[in-house]
């Protein structure tokens, strides 16, 4: 891997752009060493992204019977007997 | 070397670089790739050019490229690599008339290879070389087969089937063996003038030719001694490599090293077959083969090294972050704060890391890693400290400083790394790696870390590889690991995965790898899987026995409980599901499709890795995870409110079909466990509904315990299990068709409740920049580690003298040319700085707009106005080589009042004339926000039927302000520029350029860094010191007479017009240590740190006002001042003054003094390098093994004191149990004594440093 000539770059700036001049897929770069966010940082991973938390910010508040009829129905749709599962005393999984 | 021109892949256009006002094109240089050698070998020259994909990249401009001569050969991620159609059509399909192979095989897999593996075609390296004829023996390293015909010796016996076994005990997925002849030839020049520099160096043979004539005798031997050094070299690196042979389609990738096999044998290489990719059959075919033209590169070599802990793997092992990494962050980041502050003990602080780092990197056997580092060279050198408080000096360790927070935050715990090496004599439970003790309980693992089933549990066994293969256990830099555990657990292959190891247990028996054998001996025969469960459950009842007093054979080492941890969670009622390397797809190439499409097709569908975003989604959702059950009690029904507000929402989602929750039939179908996620889900969804009905606050409480337990083991299994198979098939995307799973991916961003400020902020450029910390929002280990550092953290302002005060420290002796030259050197360079500067900020906005294309719109009144978010996703208009008078567009331009917002204010609409010979209008995209502001477009289409339109403009498309201004490149092309122009200046001309831009404060900074050696040479002098007012009141000396003087520098205060005013200054030092104010220092003198005491000759001038004093040298200071600690610091880690203060009992590493002369004399490890040269100089191989024998006693001391095990000594280090006698102290002391001190060796400036 060709590093780019030493100057006004720190450490970890050097290290950054040897990774992005690396001739190296991303699996190589990682198994070698880097990290996750070694490889977002050098521009070579995207890790930016819409969360749940931003999927369910126009999704209205259910009241108590609301979300128990929702729960109920797709209980129901997915056959799921979710009685038998709370009350379960060591959840299976 | 080749020049690959770089492109804009939509527009078609050649990105430029402008240099004192020349526009040329940007290229990216490769040296040592075999596309240089398939080229040369077959007699062609190409031009190539490279281009990134990007988001609205497509066919259609393929199609576009095509035509203008840029074929689309092979990619490398997001490049993708052109060439003219004839050079693409060899490449890929060859010419039998003219013995031309393609590079991969001509076969329905084609479009694959040259995608999947495209990246090893312009894979470069830091040398290379090419055998005429070369034999070559492949071997099935998966069946351990080499074919049917016998292998013969040189002798032409054949082998015995027995010892090949050995053989293919060596041979992995990425091995590569190689003669010691080929492996020699790969030995760069710059490495061999270093050895031999090196080697004449330490026998004392002067590289002045005049002298050289009255020592030729040693020069013989020293040059034998070298040529023995660089066969060492060559015999003991492993490194990793490209290879081909352009007379048969096929790429080799992995590691390779020397070995007596390839001699006995009769071969140049012995590869495995799993090493060749995209080949028709026939390279790959095990057995032996003649080839012609038989090409290697050397990469990068294997080292000892240092790997950081990052989040993924201390989210696996929470108990372990938080009982064992959090509290050497945590003194890591006290340790920080206490020199944050001080100039002098961050200089200090700085020097000893980069000294640190490279005893880890073992540079000093290692040329070819070397980096320049002006900041380390002049602080290194300073040893006055006459930098101190200069601005340009500041604003490096400024930005060290911030890097260091962050990475104390973020990662904070290193951990030893290897390169690894397939070796079939350890057992499942063993490793081997040299630079560890023998016997330690480890865990090892690579990045990317999917779940703690990935880490692998072992004991080291080093006495079983240097017992059994001699040769293997000489290579330095690897660790070799068995290779069920390798492929099966870590999940490692032998092409350049390092694994990080935690040393979690010692032995305190020597032989315990063989007792553990012993202790397994009833497994020996069972199933891989088995006798690696049975040695993790031995390890496991060890530590437990350990613990409970019932076992003494181990104690606790670096990181037991990190081991200890990982040993728990992987027992086999807790370990997750095994991940291993999915099943990989090849990309298709459909009947009817050109090969180009296929290819491009290819490339689109693996542009764009998704590693990042899967491996985002298992950290957020591990670390809340843990939270759920790590958050203080009282907070916690807060957060299963939150959590289960959540995922009713997320089940109304689901209800709408905008979410997938997998089944368990699903999941089952795809090798998945049961895990009941719709059950999970939806019983935590109840929560809020069934806590409303409880009201016995002890029940509520463990009601709420319950449900975030259930709550973070639903988020676990999801990260452990489909997450962690998304993570595996995400890294292995580019050499799989088989993408990601959308929907677990999906389902797993759904299941965060909350923003995760750690994971979104961290790269933010602002974190530890004025005040400013890392944001988190968890409560759990993690965030607590980056908390305790925050805590810690202080904007600090390093004090700073004005840049005149440093002036003198390089008196004017340039001619006014040269004062010029060098002017406009470092003025074309500070513009590149900052037009790098600008671009960077420019690109942090993160503006959409900026990674497109863009048109420039010109009116035939001359305004321009720019076009942007250009609207054309098939790229069907005619805009994308748009450049000159367009006769037929008209352009017209309105306000949309119902705009959301200001980027799409003012779209712009184009009409145009079709080929059919029709009007076309459609929209073009927006008005750039600097042309609204230019042209006043807010006040001019204030009214919905305002319009304003250009007819027949003159347009330009122009490439993305990104892919234009990339800033990493804008700094690599100044750094260039300042290293081209710098090795433009003659050696003797050098200090005068250096004084002409050191007395201009623009050009100090360019100076420091670019004459680094000089400037350093320059500080271990101080220059006159001009002392004033000495007439005044606060002269306590009075009218000294002239001569040398303890002096230190000092400040003192007086009153002026009311005010209290401090100036610095020196002081005498009396007998008693007490101080006398002598004078002020002047401005433009150099001022040493406060409480710098020197020896001095002081001599007031006639007029009694001033005085001119010279420093002779550094006095330590008593200890009780706080001067006197930063002096003595400055003495403690300063190696080039480390003999003058010695005698004085100042230096860290020295032994108190006896009273009556010792028998015996401990040596530093310095001292044993120098007489190691004269030993090698006169071939005395006894006296050899026993100096190497002192040197590893010291490293072993070294490493039980510093904690750090198989470090590198500092040169000055001694113990007092590593003695020689005295007869043989005396022995050395003469030899060295005979030896002059060689010359300090200007550091060398390559153009193009190799890693």
């Amino acid at each position: 891997m060709a590093l780019l000539p030493a100057s006004d770059q720190s450490g970890d700036e050097r290290y950054l752009n040897e990774l992005k001049s690396s001739d190296e897929d991303v699996e190589s770069l990682l198994s070698a060493g880097a990290d996750i966010d070694q490889l977002i940082a050098a521009g070579i991973l995207n890790g930016e992204e819409n969360w749940g938390w931003q999927d369910v910010e126009d999704v209205p508040d259910l009241d108590e019977a609301e979300a128990a009829a929702l729960i109920g129905c797709l209980a129901q749709r997915w056959g799921l007997d979710l009685e038998a599962y709370h009350d379960a005393p060591n959840q299976p999984h | 070397m080749l020049q690959i021109s770089r492109i804009d892949v939509k527009t078609g256009l050649e990105l430029h670089e402008t240099i004192r006002g020349v526009r040329r094109s940007r290229f990216k240089e490769v040296e040592h790739t075999y596309i240089e050698q398939w080229l040369k070998a077959h007699g062609l020259s190409a031009q190539f050019y490279m281009g990134r994909f990007y988001d609205g990249v497509n066919q259609a401009d393929r199609l576009r490229l095509e035509p203008e001569g840029k074929v689309l050969v092979f990619t490398n991620g997001k490049d993708g690599y052109f060439t003219d159609p004839n050079t693409a059509r060899l490449m890929t399909v060859g010419d039998t008339a003219r013995g031309i192979a393609p590079i991969y095989a001509g076969d329905r897999h084609s479009p694959h290879n040259f995608v999947a593996y495209g990246s090893l075609i312009a894979s470069d390296g830091m040398a290379s070389t090419s055998v005429q004829t070369a034999r070559l023996l492949v071997i099935d390293d998966e069946g351990r087969s080499h074919g049917n015909a016998a292998l013969l010796d040189t002798s032409g016996q054949p082998v015995p089937g027995a010892q090949l076994e050995r053989l293919y005990d060596k041979m992995g997925d990425g091995t590569m063996l190689v003669s010691s002849a080929l492996m020699r030839s790969l030995i760069t020049p710059q490495e061999q003038e270093s050895v031999t520099e090196r080697v004449f160096e330490r026998a004392g043979i002067s590289a002045e030719l005049a002298e050289i004539a009255q020592e030729i005798p040693q020069i013989d031997a020293a040059t034998g001694a070298a040529q023995q050094q660089i066969d060492a070299l060559a015999s003991w690196t492993v490194t990793q490599f490209r290879a081909a042979t352009p007379g048969l389609p096929g790429l080799i990738k992995g590691t390779m090293a020397s070995s007596s096999w390839c001699e006995r044998l009769g071969v140049e290489a012995i590869i495995s077959s799993n090493d060749i990719k995209g080949d028709d059959g026939r390279l790959s075919a095990p057995g032996l083969k003649t080839v012609a033209n038989f090409w290697v590169n050397r990469k990068s070599d294997g080292r000892y090294g240092e790997q950081a802990v990052g989040p993924q793997v201390k989210g696996c092992i929470p108990e372990a972050t938080l009982h064992e990494f959090n509290p050497r962050t945590k003194a890591q980041a006290e340790e920080l704060a206490a020199i944050a502050s001080t100039p002098v003990k961050l200089s200090q602080h700085y020097v000893q890391q980069k000294e640190r780092q490279r005893q880890w990197l073992g540079s000093e056997e290692d040329f070819s890693q070397q980096r320049s580092d002006w900041l380390y060279e002049v602080l290194k050198a300073d040893k006055y400290g006459q930098l101190s408080r200069f601005s340009k000096v500041n604003r490096e360790l400024g930005r060290y400083l911030k890097g260091k927070w962050l990475d104390t935050a973020l990662r904070g715990v290193n951990v030893p790394s290897a390169m690894a090496q397939h070796h079939a004599q350890l057992r499942p439970w063993e490793v081997c790696n040299k630079a560890l003790p023998h016997g330690a309980i480890v865990a090892y693992y690579r990045s990317p870390f999917p779940n703690a089933g990935a880490a692998a549990i072992a004991i080291n066994n080093t006495e079983i590889i240097r017992q059994r293969d001699q040769e293997a256990f000489s290579k330095q830099g690897v660790a070799y690991l068995p290779p069920w555990t390798a492929k099966n657990v870590a999940i490692t292959d032998f092409d350049r995965d390092a694994n990080g190891y935690f040393v979690g247990y010692g032995p305190t028996v020597p032989d315990l790898p063989q007792q553990i054998r012993q202790q397994l001996n009833s497994v020996k025969d069972r199933l891989p899987s088995e006798q690696y469960e049975a040695g993790r459950s031995l390890f496991g009842r060890m530590i437990q026995q350990m613990e409970a007093g019932q076992e003494s054979r181990i104690v606790s080492a670096d990181y037991p409980l990190a081991v200890k941890e990982f040993v728990g969670r992987n027992a086999p009622e807790q370990k997750p599901p095994e991940v291993t390397k999915q099943q990989k797809t090849k990309h298709p190439w459909h009947e009817g499709e050109s090969r180009s499409a296929a290819t491009w097709q290819a490339w689109q569908a693996t542009a764009d890795n998704p590693t990042g975003k899967v491996a985002n989604a298992g950290m957020i959702l591990q670390s809340l995870a843990l939270e759920m059950v790590y958050a203080p009690a009282e907070q916690k029904e807060g957060l299963l409110r939150q959590v289960s507000a959540h995922y009713l929402k997320q089940l109304q989602r689901a209800g709408q079909g905008k979410l997938f929750i997998p089944d368990d039939n699903w999941l089952q179908q795809r090798g998945f466990p049961a895990y009941h996620f719709r059950e999970r889900v939806a019983d935590v969804a109840q929560a809020n509904l069934r806590l409303a009905k409880i009201e016995d606050p002890s029940a509520r409480q463990q009601f709420v315990e319950q449900k975030l337990e259930a709550a973070s083991g639903l988020l676990l299994d999801v990260v452990n299990g489909p997450n962690a198979e998304n993570l595996q098939t995400a890294v292995d995307s580019a050499k799989s068709a088989r993408g990601i799973d959308a929907s677990i991916h999906a389902f797993a961003r759904a299941l965060s409740h909350k923003p995760h400020l750690l994971r979104q902020h961290h790269r933010d450029h602002g974190n530890y920049l004025n005040g400013k910390t890392l944001a988190t929002n968890t409560q759990e280990p993690i965030s607590w580690g980056v908390e305790a550092v925050n805590q810690l953290y202080q904007d600090v302002k390093l004090p700073e003298l004005k840049n005149e005060a440093f002036r003198d420290l390089f008196p004017k002796v340039c001619a006014p040319e040269q004062e010029e030259r060098a002017s406009a050197i470092a003025r074309t360079y500070n513009e590149l700085i900052a037009a790098r500067q600008m671009a960077q900020e420019r690109l942090r906005e993160n503006r959409p707009e900026d990674q497109q294309p863009t048109l420039l719109i010109t009116s035939s009144n001359g305004r321009d106005l720019v076009i942007q978010n250009l609207q054309d996703p098939q790229g069907t208009l005619p805009i994308w080589r748009a450049s000159g008078i367009q006769p037929d567009w008209d352009i017209a331009i309105k306000r949309d009042t119902r705009a959301s917002s200001g980027v799409v204010r003012f779209p712009a609409l184009l009409s145009f004339t079709t080929g059919a010979g029709d009007r076309h209008t459609q929209l073009l995209g927006y008005v750039a926000a600097e042309s609204v502001a230019q042209h006043h477009l807010e006040q001019r289409l204030q009214q919905p039927d305002h319009a304003l339109t250009i007819q027949g403009p003159s347009a330009q498309i122009r490439a993305p302000f990104a892919q234009e201004n990339d800033a990493d490149e804008l700094m690599a092309r100044a750094a260039s520029f300042a290293q081209e122009s710098v090795d433009s200046i003659s050696e003797d001309e050098r200090p005068a350029y250096l004084s002409a831009l050191w007395r201009q404060s623009d050009s100090m900074g360019f100076a420091l860094k670019q004459f680094s050696d000089l400037v350093g040479d320059r500080l271990s002098s101080v220059p006159e010191i001009i002392l004033t007012g000495l007439q005044h009141d606060s002269n306590q000396s009075g009218q000294i007479p002239p001569g040398e003087y303890m002096a230190r520098f000092s400040e003192y205060s007086y009153g002026k017009n009311n005010e209290t005013r401090t100036c610095p200054s020196v002081a005498i030092v009396l007998g008693d240590g007490a101080e006398q104010q002598l004078g002020a220092l002047s401005a433009r003198s150099v001022h040493l740190p406060l409480g710098t005491t020197v020896k001095a000759y002081i001599a007031i001038e006639p007029s009694g006002k001033t005085a001119r004093m010279q420093v002779l040298d550094l006095v330590a200071a008593p200890e009780s001042s706080q001067a006197a600690s930063e002096t003595s610091n400055l003495i403690a880690f300063q190696p080039s003054i480390e003999s003058s203060v010695a005698a004085e009992g100042c230096s860290t590493y020295e032994t108190e003094q006896p009273a009556h002369p010792p028998t015996t004399y401990s040596p530093s490890r310095k001292e044993l390098r120098q007489w190691y040269a004269i030993a090698l100089v006169n071939q005395d191989e006894p006296l050899k093994e026993k100096i190497l024998e002192k040197g590893q006693q010291l490293r072993a001391f070294y490493g039980t004191e510093t904690g750090i095990l198989g470090a590198t000594p500092p040169l000055e280090y001694r113990h007092p149990s590593v003695t020689v006698s005295e007869q043989e102290h005396r022995h050395i002391q003469q030899r060295i004594a005979a030896t002059p001190m060689p010359r300090p060796l200007r550091t060398k400036r390559p153009q193009m440093e190799l890693g």
